[in-house]
């Protein structure tokens, strides 16, 4: 349900319509598309140019999709992807949006632990060193809502930030495969 | 190739697009109205402005030579053609949201999703069966007006069904006259302008209408 709402927002916003202060607080629809657009980035990065999206990993676990995509492309635009693949990421990110109020939407975030939920769904595996940089440099853009979550998630998990990322569940299988 | 000389520069039969219709479904119904594929269609035009295809955005935007040279084609006015365009449609829209079939030129369909609940209430309605601007958008996986999912979905059988039907309708008119003028369609199309009948066809679900001046 919060993908299709997600997704009618977004209509609405490329419409030129203000988006519901629902999901970012009370914003323009420029700024709402700006953020979306990072954020989809962001979900959309493979380490590399290999494996699987972020959103597979980061969304939930009931809208992941393991498809294969082109070797070599770090961040596949949104049009390339396949229709599975998309439903995946706008999945990854209502919950992104949504952050500790996802455990109304997605079943995978009911049995999120209390001390996790600030950071939901950040807290539930560690991102790239690049990926952080990202987050951190693109967070000062948005909106305050996501901001002010955001930055204690951040201030929270800098303190274990990762050396090296943990391998996604599809290079795992694919190690074991090989 | 024979079949770019003979498309005339301005089409016999001329559906009208549809408030909210895709461009390139649009494009498609022209083409199906003619009995040629929207691929022969937009080569036909192009190769007549020597454009670079590969550059062209066709659902998203065009460019103002092969606008105006659709909005001869179909008979309609610039504003008419770029009204459909989903940049003007959606102002806020980057090019990366538009799924890439609706978006690379010189394809004979564009490849969105189709919900097949809206086709069917176009179908009712007795409006032309079209696809939808929306249905272009790579950020929904949902059908926006019937919320379906299962239906939603890419289907190149339902969309060259729709292709068919549009066809179907000009077709038995089209052989008809070929038989009786034992011409080319060429021949035909300039034949239905010499006589000064204007074939301002509408080619939708229920009917076929053939208007003259």
């Amino acid at each position: 349900m919060a993908v299709v709402l997600l997704q009618s927002q977004m209509l609405r916003t490329i419409r030129g319509l203000p988006p519901d202060p629902f999901w970012l607080g009370a914003i323009s629809a420029e700024r709402f598309l700006s953020t979306i657009n990072d954020i989809l980035r962001l979900l959309t990065h493979r380490e590399n140019g290999e494996g699987s999206i972020l959103a597979n990993s980061l969304g939930p676990c009931e809208f992941s999709s393991y498809q294969p995509l082109t070797r070599g492309i770090e961040h596949p635009p949104l049009c390339t992807l396949p229709a599975r693949l998309r439903l995946t990421l706008m999945a990854a990110l209502a919950q992104f949006l949504l952050g500790p109020r996802s455990a109304a939407y997605f079943e995978s975030a009911q049995n999120v632990r209390a001390s996790e939920k600030p950071c939901y769904p950040l807290s539930r595996m560690a991102l790239a060193p690049d990926e952080w940089e990202f987050l951190e440099t693109r967070l000062r853009f948005w909106p305050f809502y996501l901001r002010e979550r955001l930055s204690a998630a951040l201030g929270h998990m800098g303190t274990r930030r990762p050396q090296a990322k943990a391998a996604r569940p599809e290079l795992e299988f694919l190690f074991l495969s090989t | 190739m024979i079949l770019e000389l003979i498309v005339p520069r301005c089409l016999p039969v001329a559906p009208r697009p549809v408030a909210g219709e895709l461009l390139s479904s649009w494009i498609e119904r022209i083409a199906a109205a003619n009995a040629i594929t929207g691929a022969e269609l937009l080569k036909s035009v192009t190769d007549c402005l020597s454009m670079e295809r590969q550059h062209a955005l066709l659902d998203y935007c065009l460019a103002p030579t092969l606008r105006c040279a659709l909005a001869i084609a179909g008979r309609v006015s610039d504003l008419d053609v770029q009204a459909l365009e989903l940049g003007n449609q959606f102002r806020n829209l980057q090019p990366e949201w538009v799924l890439p079939g609706a978006k690379v030129v010189l394809i004979s369909v564009a490849k969105p999703g189709i919900c097949t609940e809206c086709i069917a209430e176009q179908h009712i309605a007795g409006v032309p069966m079209h696809l939808r601007a929306e249905w272009a958008l790579a950020f929904l996986t949902h059908c926006p007006k019937t919320l379906s999912v299962a239906e939603y979905q890419l289907s190149d059988l339902l969309l060259q069904r729709i292709v068919r039907f549009h066809s179907s309708r000009i077709q038995p008119a089209l052989r008809q006259v070929r038989t009786s003028h034992s011409t080319s369609f060429f021949h035909w199309g300039l034949q239905g302008f010499d006589r000064g009948g204007c074939f301002a066809a509408v080619t939708d679900a229920t009917h076929y209408k053939r208007t003259s001046p």
